[in-house]
């Protein structure tokens, strides 16, 4: 299909020069909640953890 | 245990194992260079024929890319830097503002090869560039004073390992490249043909 619109005179050869195309990704809003998600829950539970290890040391 | 201590450990633990299962397919998908095209389309090669012998020789007008523009998505004048690849670590350069041309392709041209641009899905690049039609056209300014005007042909996703567009040899054309897909995984190709070329100042 390609061809009949460019038609004209070409050889087709060459050598790749990258292994990989650019990460061309934005915002990703969906990473952003996770991380955001993730973050918050580690310091849910430092706070609740560090809350039980004090409660459990004031019982012992 | 006080009971808002144990429901402050379980929604942490929870919140832990949901952000983690979701962190994970972007990283997997950035750190692996995979991504999720099966039906993968090849990109389009010209037909092959000879050059008549007594074809004249014509002067070739090319020029270093200084901005581009798609009026019927409403992206005009985005810069266009120098765009270069790191073997070693398998990165490229990308700016949140500016497209990239990748300088290992030709220079928008009107004799031969592959005009590669790549740049972000950010407003301010090519965020909008998947609402483009096939038959719009694209403009790119040069630094000599040329503007060269591209008609969409064609849109192929494929995946980020898939570097068949850098063996193009044949008529000019312009390849636009922006990312797609959930995690931004799949990479988007905008194949335009080249239309004309004329001196704007």
């Amino acid at each position: 299909m390609y061809g009949s619109v460019l038609g004209a005179s070409t050889t087709v050869t060459g050598a790749t020069t990258a292994a990989v195309l650019p990460d061309t990704g934005g915002y990703r809003p969906l990473f952003i909640v996770a991380l955001s998600v993730a973050v918050f829950g580690v310091i849910t539970l430092t706070i609740s953890g560090v809350s039980a290890f004090k409660q459990a040391r004031s019982k012992a | 245990m006080k009971r808002s201590v144990k429901i402050g450990l379980i929604a942490g633990t929870l919140m832990c194992l949901v952000g983690a299962v979701g962190i994970a397919p972007t990283l997997y998908f950035k750190l692996t260079n995979r991504g999720t095209v099966s039906a993968q389309q090849a990109f389009p090669t010209p037909k092959v024929t000879k050059t008549p012998a007594s074809t004249p020789a014509k002067p070739v007008i090319s020029g270093h890319p200084n901005s581009i523009s798609f009026p019927s998505v409403d992206i005009n004048n985005v810069p266009v830097v120098n765009g270069y690849y790191n073997a070693k670590t398998e990165t490229w350069n990308l700016g949140l503002s500016t497209a990239q041309w990748g300088v290992m392709t030709p220079e928008p041209n009107d004799n031969s090869g592959n005009t590669y641009i790549y740049g972000h899905y950010r407003p301010a690049v090519f965020a909008y560039l998947h609402h483009i039609a096939i038959g719009a056209q694209a403009y790119i300014t040069t630094d000599n004073g040329y503007t060269f005007t591209y008609t969409l042909e064609q849109e192929i996703t494929v995946n980020p390992s898939d570097t068949d567009l850098f063996n193009y040899q044949g008529p000019p054309i312009l390849t636009v490249q922006t990312c797609t897909g959930t995690w931004f995984q799949n990479r988007q190709l905008f194949i335009f043909k080249f239309d004309s070329v004329t001196k704007t100042s």
